[in-house]
């Protein structure tokens, strides 16, 4: 009767020494997330554009994933208050987001991908990319309708020929 | 007449009031936690002139910001000045271990040592919304008593805080 009490305890501690080892296995082998390299669309953008991240993160217990931007100005040394999104999960482990840049004076953007697994925090190097000049469409207009007019466009030859006009009908009918 | 000398009189009072609300003495004042894990008051250091800097360790013009800060570390008495740089990056995942990794970088690297107060953040970024709104490197000279007696957003030269110190040293 005693062997048998005995034999019923060492098989409830066996039960739980195996029970903890196991999760501490189980949790040992979760997997850190490994974080790709994020691909911009467009690759070259300028000041005020919108950028889509997109980024493969693999790993377990993955909270969420956070694109982290920059915009900074080379020539007065700011660096504008950081967009800091949290990433759409397009696939199983890709993610994506737009980024609306929000500072016409950005002269580089750096940026880089946060992960929050359990309770820690993971991320990747910053990558830092010069914005292209901007090129106002309009500045190739030269008929005024644009809003930076600063090229004499059609407006102008109107009021000329408009002038033009009225001075020969004034010449006529002094003339008569 | 007596209309408009009266309404000249409050065109004056209203004026002077404006004079009065811009030349007012805010002060900057916040709790930050210095590296080795105390939490301090900006209070604290009252009594001195403050340059505070408010940086982050990815921020690229606050590491130039750094070498201006050395030269005034190293030309201005530490009794009369006090230079503290807080990481308010610290909600875009930057910490103790990063900038600690950053100053020990200077070190080997450039054989720059950063030897003056640094400090975090919280991670709600309380200091950044507070003080930094407008971006960083952002820096402050405050006098004596805590008011702020010059701010500047991004980097600024030593030529520059030099001269803004040696005014508020006179005046002080």
């Amino acid at each position: 009767m005693k062997n048998m009490r005995i034999e019923r305890q060492m098989t409830f501690i066996l039960v739980v020494v195996l029970s903890l080892l196991g999760t501490s296995i189980a949790s040992a082998a979760k997997a850190e997330p490994v974080i790709g390299v994020p691909i911009l669309i467009p690759n070259n953008p300028v000041a005020l554009s919108t950028i889509t991240f997109s980024v493969d993160v693999t790993g377990d217990d993955i909270t969420f994933v956070k694109i982290i931007c920059q915009e900074c100005n080379g020539h007065t040394g700011i660096c504008h208050p950081t967009q800091n999104i949290t990433m759409t999960k397009v696939s199983d482990i890709t993610y994506e987001q737009d980024v609306a840049l929000k500072y016409s004076d950005a002269t580089y953007i750096t940026y880089w991908v946060g992960v929050q697994y359990g309770s820690i925090w993971k991320n990747n190097t910053g990558v830092k990319l010069n914005l292209s000049i901007h090129q106002p469409p309009d500045d190739n207009q030269t008929n005024g309708s644009g809003d930076n007019k600063k090229t004499p466009g059609f407006e102008l030859a109107v009021v000329v020929a408009a002038i033009a006009i009225s001075m020969i009908l004034v010449g006529r009918k002094r003339y008569r | 007449m007596v209309f408009s000398q009266a309404f000249f009189l409050i065109i004056i009072a209203v004026l002077s009031g404006c004079l009065n609300s811009s030349q007012g003495n805010p002060t900057v004042d916040f709790t930050f936690t210095t590296l080795d894990g105390q939490t301090k008051q900006l209070q604290e250091y009252y009594g001195k002139v403050i340059v505070l800097d408010l940086m982050g360790v990815k921020c690229q013009p606050c590491t130039l910001q750094m070498t201006q800060l050395k030269q005034i570390q190293t030309n201005y008495s530490r009794k009369d000045v006090v230079i503290i740089s807080v990481d308010v990056w610290i909600s875009l995942g930057e910490n103790a271990a990063l900038l600690q990794q950053y100053i020990d970088a200077f070190q080997q690297q450039l054989n720059i040592t950063l030897n003056w107060t640094f400090g975090l953040d919280d991670a709600k970024g309380t200091i950044e919304s507070a003080y930094a709104r407008n971006g960083i490197p952002t820096l402050y000279i405050l006098d004596k008593k805590g008011n702020i007696y010059y701010t500047h957003v991004g980097y600024d030269s030593y030529i520059t805080l030099a001269s803004k110190l040696d005014e508020v040293l006179t005046k002080a």
